[in-house]
């Protein structure tokens, strides 16, 4: 793993969301190598989880890349703002779940990358239940 | 973290699939051998078959010939006989005479050959010896000649076949170039950005609801319908003719078979070729096709009488928490046991299993808006009825992916005295309350 590390932060750490709002924080690098760094990726997208397979969407997306040689600057954390959308909502069903995150992931030279996810909710949809568990 | 390439990754549950990096280095892999056999067989085409056709038809000089003789050239391949037409002939260059054996390009360049001895005898006949023929000799090998040259734009299409490998190779190439290393997320960004660049019509109401509440349905299909009692006529889902039509198709056609192969089984028994085997099949597939028919006739009989639903609502889309009216009239000649409207939410979930593509569906909520009992509706008193809706105020709204759906719909269901019952179903957008969440 190279000792890479990723310090990712939501601001006030918050962890409920309503839409149109704007999600804010900070991600740092923590790297004995920074030189290995090629790039760092950060974004917030939302996840399908559940029977089907999964479905992605990006809402925001940024990627620092540094030239090949130089190092990738670790002493200082990037900031990252995005306002949220109005749909979809997190969604906690039965056979389909939709969760929001925030990701960061970081390219290493050797073709390696290192990733962490940051979740959050958006909305307050209540968990669903199949109509046979409430009627029983 | 991604250390070695892995063939397998477990999905989910036990349920495993192929990795998706895996997946790729075969693909690239793929696409590098089909790129590269087109552009392969693409030179040897030009080689041998297009560039000495295009100088036959451009820079031979021609001539007249005299016919010598005339056989049909035979060879062995893989076991199958090939012929070509070989026309023995003398013409003259800078008076200067020459013979040779040839027909076209083909057979100079040493091949010609094809297995329709009959075409290629019917290309011999055409020539009789001792007459004389044009013909087109080599400027550059005066020994070189061809009594027959094809259209250029035959040799040309013949590119067709490697240039589809070099495109579909390239293409592929490029795109397994372009995501390899790629993350999930850029490879998303990219493909959402490239989806809103080529949305041409930035005003059509279905591309600005799809910016304002992002994979939740766009409901103007459902909205260009005005009601006549209320503010709109909602759409039904699916069309019930349709499939009566491939229903009474297929059991045509399925007892038609049946009949015939029936009809030889008798004949042969009757006269004393018994074929056992026909017997045995007809069975079970005589059976099938009875059931067929029943299933039939019940399905057709459920729609005798049945008329027009059409469901009318005050409002569209809706809102969680928010209250509405719908309007149900029913036409047709029935005696109903039960006629019940429900509020619907199902989710669907699509998956691969090997190379099929199951779906999985799931109710979520099931409300009853409307139920009435022992209804006789008539061609001249057809069933109308207003109710109150309200959306539960926590309801999830619409939501669209490519794999995962969480739908709304008004379900209308009928159980009619003494034959099937009927249900018809009008799809429904919600979307999150105005202030931003599910609960308004």
């Amino acid at each position: 793993m190279n000792g890479c590390q990723i310090h990712l932060r939501i601001d006030g750490d918050r962890q409920i969301f309503r839409p149109g709002e704007t999600i804010s924080g900070t991600y740092q690098l923590d790297a004995p190598r920074p030189e290995q760094i090629e790039a760092v990726e950060l974004s917030v997208l939302w996840h399908t989880e559940g029977t089907g397979d999964e479905d992605l969407a990006v809402h925001f997306f940024e990627r620092r890349s540094v030239e090949h040689g130089a190092a990738f600057d670790v002493s200082q954390p990037y900031r990252f703002s995005a306002r949220l959308p109005r749909t979809p909502l997190s969604y906690d069903g039965v056979i389909v779940k939709l969760h929001w995150c925030v990701r960061a992931r970081v390219f290493l030279r050797q073709g390696k990358d290192v990733l962490v996810d940051v979740p959050f909710q958006l909305g307050h949809v209540p968990s669903a239940r199949p109509v046979e568990e409430l009627v029983s | 973290m991604r250390n070695r390439v892995r063939f397998f990754v477990k999905k989910r549950g036990s349920r495993r699939t192929g990795s998706q990096q895996t997946g790729s280095i075969g693909l690239a892999l793929f696409m590098a051998v089909l790129f590269a056999g087109g552009w392969a067989l693409a030179l040897f085409m030009v080689r041998t078959q297009i560039v000495p056709e295009w100088r036959a038809n451009r820079h031979f000089r021609p001539s007249t010939c005299t016919v010598l003789g005339k056989r049909l050239g035979e060879n062995q391949h893989e076991g199958t006989k090939l012929f070509r037409p070989e026309i023995h002939i003398r013409y003259e260059v800078d008076e200067q005479p020459h013979e040779t054996w040839t027909y076209n390009m083909s057979q100079v360049q040493g091949n010609g050959y094809s297995s329709g001895q009959e075409y290629q005898q019917a290309i011999l006949d055409r020539f009789t010896i001792g007459q004389q023929y044009p013909c087109w000799y080599d400027p550059d090998n005066h020994d070189v000649a061809v009594v027959f040259r094809s259209r250029a734009w035959v040799a040309w299409s013949m590119l067709v076949l490697p240039v589809s490998f070099i495109i579909i190779g390239g293409s592929g190439l490029g795109y397994a170039w372009v995501n390899w290393g790629t993350s999930t997320e850029r490879r998303a960004a990219m493909t959402q950005q490239a989806e809103q660049a080529v949305q041409l019509d930035r005003f059509d109401p279905s591309v600005v609801a799809a910016v304002e509440y992002p994979f939740v349905p766009a409901e103007t299909d459902m909205n260009n319908s005005p009601g006549v009692k209320l503010a709109y006529r909602l759409p039904v889902r699916g069309s019930t003719v349709g499939a009566m039509v491939a229903l009474v198709s297929g059991t045509v056609l399925w007892n038609l078979v049946g009949m015939v192969f029936l009809l030889i089984a008798i004949n042969g028994f009757r006269h004393g070729e018994r074929e056992w085997f026909l017997a045995l099949f007809l069975l079970p597939y005589l059976t099938a096709g009875g059931w067929l028919v029943r299933y039939t006739f019940r399905r057709m009989s459920a729609y005798v009488g049945l008329g027009t639903t059409l469901l009318e609502i005050s409002d569209h889309p809706l809102y969680p928490g928010r209250n509405y009216q719908i309007n149900l009239s029913q036409s047709g000649w029935l005696d109903v046991h039960t006629l019940q409207i429900k509020l619907v939410c199902e989710e669907r979930a699509t998956f691969q299993q090997g190379t099929n593509t199951r779906t999985d569906y799931r109710r979520v909520h099931e409300q009853t808006i409307l139920s009435a009992q022992d209804l006789m509706i008539r061609p001249e008193s057809l069933y109308e009825v207003d109710s109150p809706l309200e959306v539960p105020a926590q309801a999830m709204h619409s939501f669209k992916g490519r794999h995962n759906e969480v739908s709304w719909r008004l379900a209308v269901r009928g159980e009619i005295l003494g034959r099937p019952g009927f249900e018809r179903e009008f799809p429904l957008v919600v979307r999150p309350a105005p202030d931003g969440s599910a609960a308004a």
